[in-house]
């Protein structure tokens, strides 16, 4: 029985894992964080600068004590950060098409880092997320696949990447990273009132500076309200435990992107949700990753004949 | 990953000391609360800055400038939530928003600003009456000395 345990747990950790889904996965994540970068570009004076809302010398002032790290990373003066920050950005973007993604990962950690700590105020959960993913990836061998480095190899007629352990080890991190994102914001929620009377999410619908539009019509349909709070409430506390259940695994994701894409389209996160999505494909089997990329292939050819 | 999430815990308590360094310089250390405990309230900063000159008008401000509309712009977006973290607690406000504001406002004197809170009416209000206009509540104001050294201990 304890060997048995034994077996299952190094089966867990050690054993390869699909390297066509962790290119997947480093493609949709690195295009994602570093569009989204892009866009903050012609704001770092504003954001990471003495001239801007923070001064560098109050950036870990502003965080409680036992959150702050030993030092702001950021160590190049204020006149660099454009340059520095377009840097980052191409490293994304690098990383992305697979280029010395592993290296370039550790690289993009530490810049994603030192911005986020220089100015904590302006990130968001996409940034916080980010980080951490970016991390994981760094320690994988995430360029094995649908990268330059494997058009590389293959033209110079070389064997195909395996993975290593410390793929299969961070592939795994990545995989609870998100159940752990799910079950504490899950658990949080249920020290709200609302959440608890289940009204939460016609809080965020009647607030305007969340959402895109005018949705508070739907006070008219307060049944919706409930079930929809209650529905957010229950996918962030179970998807955690039952992702796990490989029966239940394509209906918990799918809940997934179509909560995910309810934040995208109605509260304009599109960052936040590609972000969280992305780990999806890393609970997706080779094939069936690759049926699904065939069908989106399919449905892309179909409209494009009906438009010609 | 676990314990550093929950820093209240009985476990983040008693091995903080040793893993929140490390937790820390990876950005690992973060609550994961998103619209929790409950969804925020709509919430901006009215300022006015006043100059010293005679006749001078008081320059009249937002932040975010769209003030309780949405910002799709994710720049700007990160402003309204910059803002949120400088209000929510008021020694950043005063340290950090106070010389901010006076230096985007160069030569103003002194700036005066209102942290406003427009509460989200109750569905069951909501579901019985039509949607009026919103109260906005006044949660602190501050008046903020240009040229004053804040006091930087206070953070």
């Amino acid at each position: 029985m304890i060997r048995s345990l034994w077996q299952k747990w190094n089966q867990f950790w050690f054993d390869p894992v699909p390297l066509f889904n962790l290119a997947a996965f480093r493609i949709l994540f690195c295009f994602t964080m570093a569009s989204m970068y892009l866009g903050r570009q012609m704001d770092v004076e504003l954001f990471y600068t003495d001239a801007g809302i923070l001064p560098k010398d109050l950036a870990l002032k502003v965080l409680p004590e036992s959150y702050r790290p030993f030092a702001v990373y950021s160590f190049w003066p204020d006149s660099w950060v454009f340059a520095i920050h377009a840097v980052f950005v191409l490293i994304l973007f690098l990383m992305a098409f697979g280029v010395f993604s592993r290296w370039l990962g550790f690289i993009a950690t530490f810049f994603q880092l030192a911005f986020l700590y220089r100015n904590y105020g302006v990130a968001f959960g996409a940034d916080q997320i980010g980080s951490l993913f970016l991390f994981y990836l760094a320690f994988t061998q995430s360029d094995a696949r649908l990268s330059f480095r494997h058009w590389w190899r293959k033209k110079r007629q070389k064997s195909e990447l395996s993975g290593d352990l410390l793929t299969s080890v961070f592939y795994r991190m990545i995989q609870i990273q998100l159940c752990l994102v799910y079950v504490y914001s899950g658990m949080e929620k249920l020290k709200g009132s609302t959440w608890w009377d289940g009204t939460a999410i016609w809080s965020v619908l009647a607030n305007s500076q969340m959402v895109i539009g005018d949705f508070t019509w739907t006070r008219h349909f307060p049944l919706l309200i409930v079930f929809l709070s209650f529905s957010t409430l229950l996918f962030e506390l179970y998807f955690p435990v039952l992702v796990w259940v490989q029966s239940l695994r394509k209906y918990l994701l799918m809940a997934g992107v179509l909560f995910h894409a309810g934040i995208g389209i109605f509260m304009a996160l599109w960052s936040f949700a590609l972000l969280m999505v992305s780990p999806y494909i890393l609970f997706l089997s080779e094939e069936s990753l690759l049926k699904f990329m065939e069908k989106c292939r399919h449905c892309w050819l179909r409209l494009k004949m009906r438009q010609s | 990953m676990a314990t550093l999430a929950n820093g209240s815990s009985y476990l983040a308590r008693t091995f903080w000391p040793w893993i929140s360094p490390y937790g820390n310089a990876i950005g690992l250390t973060v609550n994961w609360n998103f619209f929790a405990p409950d969804p925020a309230h709509t919430m901006y900063i009215h300022y006015y800055a006043h100059f010293d000159e005679e006749n001078a008008d008081p320059v009249e401000g937002y932040i975010p400038p769209e003030k309780e509309k949405i910002v799709v712009d994710t720049s700007q977006r990160r402003f309204l939530y910059a803002m949120r973290f400088l209000i929510l607690d008021e020694r950043r406000m005063k340290i950090l928003l106070g010389p901010y504001l006076c230096r985007i406002h160069s030569g103003a004197a002194s700036i005066h600003i209102e942290n406003i809170l427009e509460p989200i009416p109750n569905l069951d209000i909501s579901h019985l009456t039509e949607m009026g206009e919103r109260r906005e509540a006044k949660m602190m104001e501050y008046t903020h000395v240009c040229g004053e050294e804040p006091d930087e201990m206070a953070l």
